[in-house]
Parts: C-alpha cells; sequence; structure tokens
C-alpha cells in the first residue's frame, strides 16, 4: 500500500511536471501563412501542438524568464503573447502599426518592437503592452536585438542600409551604421561581442564589433534572410533566393555552401547537440541542419508559411 | 483565357478611378507564393534552352509583348513590356545541372503588374518518356505594402497576377517546345 502510493505520487509528480513546461525543449515556429505556432519535439522531430493564432504572425520572441513568448502581426498590428506552460495564446492585442521585430528586455519588464513603415522601435509594457516609449530610426526597421549586457537594442533598417543602434537606459538612438544593402535580421545565438547582420540585397553577412562599432561583410549566397552562430565562432546562414545555406568558417577560410532547395528563412542553432533548425517557407518545413557533417539530418512537416522560430530552454 | 481576360479587366477597371492610397514599400513584412507547373512533351534539355536564355522569354510569354535584354549570366537584366507597361527582372543564378534559374524583380511598377517585389524561380525537371516538367515559383509581395492597400495592390491581386503569368507563360512555353500554336492562334514569337 505504502508502495503503491510512493509510485502514485510519482506519478502525480511527473504529470506535473510534464504539464508545467508545455513547450519546453521545442522549437516553436511561426506560420505567417497558416496563422498558427507550430510546436516541434526536438526529440520525435515531429509537429506535436498548433496554437492558433491571429493572422500573418511575423516576430517571435521569449521573455527571459521563460513563461511567455511574443508574436507580432504586422499586417493587423497586433502583438499576441503565448503562456509556454499552458501552450496557449491570449487574444490579439491591437498595438497599431506594422510590428515586425520584437526583443524582450531582461530587466524592466519592456519589450520593443519595431514599427517596419513607421520608421520607428516603440517600448511597451510587457504585461499590458500599453506603449511607454517610440525612438526614430532609418526606414524600414525588420529585425532587433538586444545586449542585456551593454544596455543596448539594434534596428536593422532595411531600406536605409544602416543599422540603429538605441540606448536603453536613454532610449535615445546613438548611431547609425551603414553595414550593407537591405540588412534585415541578426544573429538570434546572442553573441557577445560580434553582432551579425544579414544584408538581403547585397547578399553578405554585416558583421560588427559591438565596441569598436567597427563593421566587416562576408559574402555568402542570394537573398540572406537568417544567421545564427555557434560558441566555436562559425556561423550559418539561410540563404532564401538561393536555397542554400552558407556556414562561415571561424577565422580565416573558406565557406561552405549547402543546396537544400525551397526558400529557408531562419536559423536557430543548439550548440550542445551540434544542431541547427531553419525554418524553409517555401516547402513548410523545417530543417534540422547537422553541423559537424553539413547536411540536412531531417525535414519535418509543420504549419504553411513558416518563417521565424526560437529553440525553448 | 477567360480568367486571364476577367483579371485584365478588374485590374483595368480599378486604376481607372483609383489612386495609390497610403504609402507603398519596395518590401513588405508578409510575403505571398505563387506556383505552376506543365508537363511538357519535350525533352528537358530542350525546354533549358528556351527558359535559360533569360532575354528570350519573349520568344515562348504570350503576356510579354517586347523584351529588352542585357547581359548574360548572372547580372542579366531583361526588360518586359507587358501590356500596361514595363517591369524589369534581374537574373540571380543559373544552375545548368539542376535546369534552374532564380531571379528577382529589380524594377517594379505596380500599375503594370501590381506587386512590389518578387523572387522567383524555374526549374526543369526530367517526367521520363522524352517529357519534361517545368515548375514555376515565386515569393511576392502585394503592390501596396501598408496595411490598407486598395483592392487592386492586395495579396489578392498581387497573387493572381502572379499565377496568371506563370499559367500564361507555361502554355506558351509549352506550345513552343511541342512546335504547335497556343489556344489555335499562331505559335508565339513567329
Amino acid at each position: 500500500m505504502k508502495r503503491a502510493f510512493a509510485r502514485w505520487g510519482t506519478a502525480v509528480l511527473m504529470l506535473t511536471m510534464s504539464a508545467v513546461p508545455a513547450l519546453a525543449g521545442a522549437v516553436v515556429v511561426v506560420c505567417q501563412g497558416g496563422n498558427e505556432i507550430g510546436v516541434v519535439d526536438t526529440a520525435r522531430l515531429a509537429l506535436t501542438a498548433r496554437i492558433a493564432v491571429p493572422p500573418a504572425p511575423a516576430g517571435i520572441a521569449l521573455a527571459p524568464d521563460g513563461r511567455s513568448v511574443y508574436v507580432t502581426h504586422p499586417d493587423a498590428g497586433m502583438l499576441t503573447r503565448i503562456d509556454t506552460a499552458r501552450g496557449q495564446a491570449g487574444a490579439g492585442v491591437a498595438i497599431g502599426g506594422q510590428p515586425f521585430g520584437i526583443a524582450v528586455d531582461p530587466d524592466g519588464g519592456a519589450l520593443y518592437v519595431s514599427d517596419w513603415s513607421a520608421d520607428r522601435v516603440r517600448r511597451l509594457d510587457a504585461e499590458t503592452f500599453a506603449e511607454t516609449g517610440s525612438v526614430t530610426v532609418g526606414h524600414a526597421p525588420a529585425g532587433l536585438a538586444l545586449d542585456p549586457r551593454r544596455r543596448e537594442l539594434y534596428s536593422a533598417d532595411r531600406e536605409a542600409g544602416a543599422v540603429s543602434i538605441i540606448e536603453l537606459g536613454t532610449f535615445k538612438r546613438v548611431a547609425s551604421l551603414p553595414v550593407g544593402e537591405g540588412p534585415y535580421s541578426f544573429d538570434t545565438s546572442d553573441a557577445p561581442r560580434r553582432l551579425l547582420v544579414v544584408n538581403v540585397r547585397s547578399g553578405d553577412v554585416g558583421a560588427i564589433d559591438k565596441a569598436s562599432r567597427e563593421v566587416s561583410r562576408h559574402g555568402v549566397g542570394k537573398m540572406p534572410y537568417g544567421v545564427a552562430s555557434a560558441p566555436t565562432g562559425e556561423a550559418l546562414v539561410a540563404n532564401q533566393q538561393s536555397g542554400s545555406l552558407t556556414l562561415l568558417p571561424a577565422e580565416n577560410g573558406d565557406a561552405r555552401t549547402l543546396r537544400v532547395g525551397g526558400s529557408p528563412e531562419a536559423v536557430r542553432l543548439d550548440p550542445q547537440r551540434r544542431l541547427a533548425y531553419v525554418t524553409d517557407w517555401f516547402s513548410d518545413q523545417l530543417l534540422v541542419i547537422d553541423l559537424d557533417a553539413f547536411r540536412v539530418a531531417a525535414r519535418v512537416a509543420v504549419c504553411k508559411g513558416p518563417r521565424s522560430l526560437i529553440l525553448m530552454p | 483565357m477567360t480568367f486571364a481576360l476577367s483579371r485584365r479587366a478588374v485590374i483595368a477597371a480599378a486604376f481607372a478611378g483609383a489612386l495609390l492610397s497610403g504609402p507603398a514599400f519596395a518590401h513588405g513584412p508578409t510575403p505571398q507564393k505563387a506556383e505552376a507547373e506543365v508537363v511538357i512533351n519535350a525533352p528537358v534539355e530542350t525546354v533549358w534552352k528556351l527558359v535559360s536564355d533569360f532575354g528570350a522569354i519573349g520568344g515562348w510569354h504570350p503576356d510579354v509583348k517586347s523584351v529588352s535584354a542585357t547581359g548574360e549570366g548572372p547580372g542579366a537584366e531583361r526588360v518586359l513590356v507587358l501590356e500596361k507597361g514595363e517591369i524589369t527582372d534581374g537574373l540571380d543564378e543559373v544552375v545548368p545541372a539542376e535546369h534552374h534559374i532564380a531571379y528577382r524583380l529589380s524594377k517594379e511598377n505596380v500599375e503594370a503588374f501590381p506587386v512590389s517585389f518578387y523572387t522567383a524561380t524555374l526549374t526543369v525537371t526530367d517526367a521520363g518518356a522524352g517529357k519534361s516538367k517545368v515548375q514555376w515559383a515565386a515569393r511576392l509581395y502585394r503592390g501596396d505594402t501598408s496595411n490598407f492597400p486598395p483592392d487592386e495592390l492586395n495579396d489578392e491581386a498581387a497573387t493572381t497576377a502572379m499565377t496568371g503569368f506563370f499559367e500564361d507563360g507555361l502554355k506558351g512555353l509549352k506550345a513552343k517546345a511541342e512546335g504547335h500554336s497556343v489556344d489555335g492562334k499562331a505559335p508565339v514569337g513567329q
């Protein structure tokens, strides 16, 4: 009896544990065409849940406490919060404009969204989504990146060919760095010293030294849309128009190219497992890339029009 | 064909009284997809010869009135004269081993073609028994990428125009490669 009770107790505990982090360890994919968020189990390599959201979701960011995921909807002028414990989306909140890129501040409960057609970055209260500030940047801001140590926010101003640097403390733009043509999104790996930005039109990656603010450029394929770097310093780039991936070396050396077809777009790395996850907008798949062998290890069918993604801790 | 005519009529009617409202940008945040394919009763190499010559589209596409092309290989450009005006394409990649080309819209003209930007690929594969399959696909952005586009510049108008351009083109390509006429008309480009 005592033993049975103990077993029952363990079962309850396990149920509770598995119920709490509904999205733990998953790849969470934003499916713009399908108006939903796909949850991919990385062990089973299968789509295990689909979360309906308002129209045309685009950007995604994870709150530092891991409890919330925020999704932007540029066409609808909305933001959605997803509860990661329950794996459920709240109602879309109308904030206006064309919110696209998104970053969450680990301090102070703020989040930041780029407003594509209004040439500004907005600061919002992470709970209420009320606007608490706005800063003018270059034309057509797309991706955002936030460095919590330097207390800086970066905006890829696509039509300006520049990256804006915004001081979080004052919420003022302190620099605009020319980086290439059509800067679109940043390294999703949060590297401390170097910030990579993909330049869609010039077909290269700009590497910004965060301390000196010097920029070097590295040619990749046509229309790179996503990049992520490994702790070893290599970076994987998704070239949307070429249907290829470029693996940039850590030091001087040759870049390697892998044709995957379709329209590869956003990249996230799992450095421990030496895997990368890449959305393919055209084939409605998530590609799993073995970084050491530099090959496609798996293709997982997801929802329609996958664009951005995150890897849940 | 009825479909193509009614599509043009709708766009023409919409433009007759409409001015562009709101800002339009060369690229927007939400791409759309257009795809079309056809099986041609001709070998891959025959079809590849037609489609890999970037400036020769006027010889097989019925919607292209004339073309002026500059350069060869990646970086080449072609100005397409359509019924309502000109647009310019730029060639990005040619992969002969895969019979694949990739190109993009390098100069838009939403009055001639209601798409503000596209990237497109055209791939020819062996369909067996001396036949080939041609797949034409694009990632495109509506003519007015603001959140309140007029009907003639919205996602649906853009996707309809792009799909129609592909379907008309593939009919023309098939006719040209198989050496007969489209819908009883004289072979295009002759």
